[in-house]
């Protein structure tokens, strides 16, 4: 098992610069994930880890060594592709067996791993099919067969369950975390599904635009998110914002927004009084008031999941969603009265996104 | 009642639908019925009608007389036919085979990305958009004594060869034409068959360790095996059915060494006159490129079905 | 001989015969055959492209036109390469042409396929075919007559002569008049003197056989063997002689000629270019006939050249080939056209003069050597002489077939150092096989 070491990366293809200066760190045995919207580069950076891409600027180390100019083979690394990559002319043996073929190993001992990595994935039954008589998720396993098959020291995933229908999604991401927990190998995982990389990741990379926005554990993001980019990333229904003025009279802070309404703040945020903030908070974290109490916010959708109720409606003259875990008997056009959990309140600085505070922990 | 008029609604629904179904049919038949008409008469009616003059004897003046299969006997033990035939087959033979490893060779060239790519790749395909007639004379003067080519081997202090006038080098001149012609035509559909397969496969190689060569041969090569059937089925009946350059650049000659089998089908058939004969030969090419296509399919398909 | 002179004596002789053209042509207007349409009547005549003789045949078509207003001739023009092909199967197939051309050696395979019309006597005044016959010089419409009829009329029947390149031999010392080879003894001491090598290369050939296709290889072995004293097909065509023994001697003697005198991997002609080697002075002599003076006037060669009359095994025996190419008249047309065909030949060979001062061409009919035209043709005495001592060449319905495998014989022998013998024996066993038919 190995740690890698990313430093200063750049990666540019022709004038376009897709990563900028990216310093990142994954331990021994670590299961990191990079997350992010499409085009934030974070394949590149995977690609670039397993000698797929070429570095155009920085050094990257696996195991203390630096790889930039080691031919993927030299790595020891394994990966598994979005499309699985399997290759159609080979039964599932050949396929897992290929990376050993190549090195030469003996013939009862490929055997062996081969089929030790199959009862692992439970793929025994399959070995001697061809991937297209294969469902989905048996070719993923067929995939992670591929990887696990050689015992490398790192593990590259890249959005590996894109391809699932979402119930089989939720099946794997299991699997690969209790593959992960047997192997305990240094994995680092794309995938632009923030709930797959809260409910998978030791730690979590959000990538923006080829820059690193913010890095660590799930949690850790989700409560105390750095800027406006990881608090709208991370967390499903997305982080509600509302633009308004930071007022500070004494000790004592609320926030004017667009509308005059004055909405609270607790504790002493940072920033000082007039500036333009966004006032934001998780949609769990809006109490519903009495009539008169809080903000009147006139429903538009309600979509009721079962588990709880998703109320979007209009707070402040600023759409926004509340989740309650009761049922209400609201209809839409219903005016209901919504007050902000202040604990669960973050303030974001307008000009630069930057967090000003963190609600929970103050 | 009710039920009557329930079948009768049932009725008129299914007849409503086939009528669009087969609106659109008839569409498709009159879109497609002037090809299929002048494929039928100038195409299948004559090939059936090769059949038939096989079994007669026939000189294009008097009404075919049916010989049953004297033809063909007469064929199996006429040196002459027998000498084209194995003309035919080298012919076959050596001009296909190098098509192989050259057009693929250029095709992976040209896949990956070379600055004068597009300019290398309009020369190599002239060949194929040059008509034959115009390849076989200026290929003529290129073989000539004093020629380009014998020039060329001068400068290596190789003798001249006399390319067409020895019956040692006729056929290989030819074979080389063929070749030359052949090659940057397979090599677009090599091409098309590389740009097809995924650069998925190659990384997923490169991180099982496999180098130029192992991702060229355990990757490229098995997926490509479709494309290299069709190559070579299509190059063969090409190669098989090759006329117009022999024919004017030798004739056949000297001394019947490239006289392939088209060629001497032509000759029998408006030289002597004997179209019977001439059928005979064009029915055991015929057969002979099925036979081929058939097998040459057979084995590429056996085992495994692809993708 | 002067080309300046030359020159103006044949354009004097042109002018000459087109002013009579159009004397006579009021004569011929007079002349209407019987049977001749008086309505609009269109013909279709189809003919092999060869330069001159193609700008000839169009402005007869247009002569033609002033006396018979009411015909109109279409002319189809194809290379000699596939005008066999294109005529056999237009005959064949009833829809060629009302007068088709072809090499005479091929009538006899259309007389025998039925789809000949004879000549119609009416229309050229003649009494009977015999008759006709003596209007043309002995043997000179051999190869169109069958049955005692004339089914074909040749526009040219020409020698094969042997041509001289003058500066070659000077060259070498030679005199291109007194030093030309009498006998093929004579061309092997020749080639000696003659044939030039640098390194591998053939720089310069003293004398070659042709090999750019089966009928010009024929058209030379026929005549050798004749000269041994053999032939190569008896006179009812059922019987092959192809290995008999003077066939193995003229071979033998192609052969050892060839060894000292030629180069047969050496040579640029083609079935289009048969004279290529002789015009770029690649080769001392050659054979050819007299319609390739234009040609070779034209080349670099100009006027420098001389033509000898063909060696001979022995010269008091000479034995020599004419061939050539003929009118015929297609058998499916209806009656009148094919009266209207045979008029139009008529009016076209009716100026043999002329045919030799525009294409070169040697009619084979009486009288020719008289014209002025002719007494000013170069050598034109040496070609006649040869014309006088040879035979058409092979007459046969299978002569396709018997040409190409006599070729591949002397192919064998030449380029893969075959034995002659043997080499002639497979080609007999060939045309034995197709005989059998």
């Amino acid at each position: 098992m190995a740690s890698i070491e990313i430093r200063a990366v750049n990666k540019a293809f022709g004038p376009t610069q897709v990563l900028h200066d990216v310093d990142l760190e994954v331990a021994n045995g670590e299961f990191l994930v990079l997350v992010g919207p499409s085009g934030c580069g974070k394949s590149t950076l995977l690609r670039m880890i397993a000698g797929l891409e070429e570095v155009s600027g920085g050094e990257i180390s696996i195991g203390g060594r630096v790889v930039n100019d080691l031919p993927p083979k030299n790595r020891d690394i394994a990966m598994v592709f979005q499309n699985y990559a399997l290759y159609p002319h080979m039964t599932v043996r050949e396929n897992m067996a290929f990376s050993l073929k190549l090195r030469r190993e003996p013939k009862p001992q490929i055997a062996r791993q081969v089929e030790d990595a199959a009862e692992v994935l439970n793929l025994m039954p399959f070995l001697d099919r061809y991937p297209r008589q294969l469902s989905g998720g048996q070719r993923q396993r067929v995939a992670m067969g591929r990887a696990i098959v050689r015992n490398p020291q790192v593990f590259l995933f890249d959005e590996p369950l894109s391809n699932l229908d979402a119930k089989l999604r939720v099946q794997m991401r299991v699997e690969i975390r209790s593959l992960h927990q047997r192997l305990h190998a240094t994995s680092v995982y794309v995938t632009h599904d923030q709930i797959e990389a809260m409910t998978m990741a030791d730690r979590i990379v959000v990538l923006h635009e080829g820059r690193i926005e913010q890095v660590g554990s799930p949690l850790d993001l989700y409560d105390h998110p750095a800027n406006l980019f990881v608090a709208g990333f991370i967390g499903s229904p997305s982080m509600n914002f509302v633009r308004g003025v930071l007022r500070a009279r004494d000790d004592t802070h609320w926030v004017e927004a667009g509308d005059g309404t004055a909405l609270p703040v607790g504790g002493s945020p940072q920033g000082r009084d007039g500036q333009e903030v966004v006032y934001s908070f998780r949609p769990e974290h809006l109490e519903l008031g009495a009539t008169g109490g809080g903000v009147p916010a006139k429903i538009q959708v309600i979509e009721p999941t079962g588990a709880d109720t998703h109320v979007f409606c209009e707070f402040c003259g600023t759409q926004i969603c509340a989740v309650f875990g009761e049922r209400l008997s609201v209809r839409p056009g219903e005016t209901i009265f919504l007050q902000p959990k202040v604990a669960g309140v973050h303030l974001f600085d307008a000009a630069n996104g930057k967090v000003l505070t963190n609600g929970i922990g103050n | 009642m009710s039920s009557t008029a329930y079948a009768e609604h049932r009725t008129v629904k299914r007849r409503m639908r086939l009528g669009l179904a087969s609106k659109q049919a008839l569409f498709a038949y009159a879109i497609i019925l002037p090809t299929l008409a002048i494929l039928a008469i100038f195409r299948f009616l004559p090939m059936l009608e090769a059949f038939y003059f096989s079994l007669t004897q026939y000189d294009l003046v008097h009404p075919p007389k049916f010989i049953g299969l004297a033809n063909f006997v007469d064929l199996m033990g006429d040196p002459l036919f027998l000498k084209s035939a194995r003309v035919s087959i080298a012919y076959v033979v050596f001009s296909v085979i190098p098509v192989l490893p050259l057009s693929l060779g250029l095709a992976v060239l040209f896949n990956r990305s070379l600055w004068i790519k597009n300019f290398l790749r309009s020369a190599i395909f002239m060949p194929v958009v040059m008509p034959a007639v115009v390849m076989a004379v200026v290929w003529t003067f290129m073989y000539q004594q004093d020629g380009v080519i014998n020039t060329i081997l001068g400068w290596f202090g190789i003798d001249p060869i006399a390319w067409l006038r020895s019956s040692a080098s006729a056929l290989w001149a030819v074979i080389l034409i063929g070749i030359w012609r052949a090659t940057p035509y397979y090599m677009v559909i090599f091409l098309a068959g590389l740009q097809a397969i995924p650069a998925d496969y190659y990384d997923a190689a490169k991180i099982d360790g496999a180098g130029g060569w192992a991702s060229f041969w355990h990757i490229t090569l098995p997926l490509l095996k479709p494309t290299t059937l069709l190559v070579v089925v299509m190059n063969v009946i090409v190669a098989m059915k090759v006329f117009a350059v022999p024919l004017i650049m030798t004739n056949g000659g000297p001394a019947d060494a490239t006289r392939v089998l088209p060629l001497f089908i032509y000759q029998t058939a408006f030289e002597f006159f004997d179209m019977g004969r001439a059928a005979a030969m064009s029915v055991f090419l015929f057969v002979a490129v099925m036979l081929f296509s058939f097998v040459q399919v057979r084995m590429f398909t056996r085992g495994e079905e692809l993708r | 001989m002067k080309k300046s002179k030359l020159g103006r004596t044949l354009s004097l002789a042109a002018t000459a015969a087109t002013l009579s053209l159009i004397a006579g042509g009021s004569g011929f207007a007079a002349d209407i055959p019987a049977g001749f349409p008086k309505e609009n009547v269109t013909i279709e005549i189809w003919w092999h492209e060869y330069g001159p003789f193609t700008a000839y045949v169009k402005e007869l078509i247009a002569a033609y036109k002033t006396v018979r207003p009411n015909v109109t001739v279409n002319p189809v023009v194809t290379s000699s390469g596939d005008i066999a092909q294109k005529v056999a199967v237009g005959l064949a197939t009833g829809t060629g042409p009302h007068i088709v051309d072809a090499d005479a050696s091929f009538y006899e395979l259309y007389y025998n396929k039925g789809v000949l019309e004879p000549l119609n006597l009416g229309v050229f005044g003649a009494k009977s075919y015999d008759e006709f016959l003596t209007r043309y010089t002995p043997g000179g419409l051999a190869a169109g007559t069958f049955g005692g009829k004339v089914y074909a009329l040749p526009y040219q029947g020409n020698s094969m002569s042997l041509f001289i390149n003058n500066k070659a031999f000077a060259a070498a010392g030679l005199d291109p008049v007194k030093d030309a080879p009498k006998t093929w003894d004579d061309m092997k001491a020749l080639g000696a003197k003659l044939k030039k090598v640098q390194g591998n290369r053939t720089v310069q050939k003293a004398f070659d056989y042709p090999y750019h296709s089966p009928r010009w290889e024929m058209q030379m072995f026929q005549p050798l063997v004749e000269q041994f004293g053999g032939k190569l097909l008896s006179d009812d065509g059922k019987t092959a002689y192809v290995n008999s023994a003077e066939a193995v001697k003229a071979l033998t003697l192609w052969r050892d000629v060839t060894k000292v005198a030629g180069d047969p991997k050496t040579t640029k002609n083609t079935s289009s270019n048969p004279n290529q080697d002789f015009i770029d002075g690649l080769t001392a002599m050659w054979t050819t006939g007299p319609w390739a003076t234009a040609q070779i006037r034209a080349s670099a060669v100009k006027d420098d050249f001389t033509v000898a009359s063909w060696p001979q095994v022995d010269p008091k025996k000479p034995h020599t080939i004419v061939y050539g190419w003929a009118w015929g008249v297609n058998k499916a047309k209806p009656e009148a056209e094919k009266v209207v065909a045979w008029d139009f030949i008529k009016f076209m060979l009716d100026k043999p003069s002329e045919w030799l001062a525009k294409a070169a061409f040697v009619q084979p009919v009486k009288g020719v050597s008289e014209t002025a035209v002719a007494k000013s043709f170069p050598f034109f005495d040496v070609h006649m002489k040869d014309v006088a001592t040879a035979s058409w060449y092979l007459r046969s319905e299978f002569s396709s077939e018997i040409g190409q495998a006599v070729g591949r014989a002397i192919e064998r022998t030449i380029y893969d150092g075959a034995d002659p013998k043997a080499s002639l024996d497979q080609a007999q066993a060939e045309v034995d096989k197709v005989l059998k038919k």
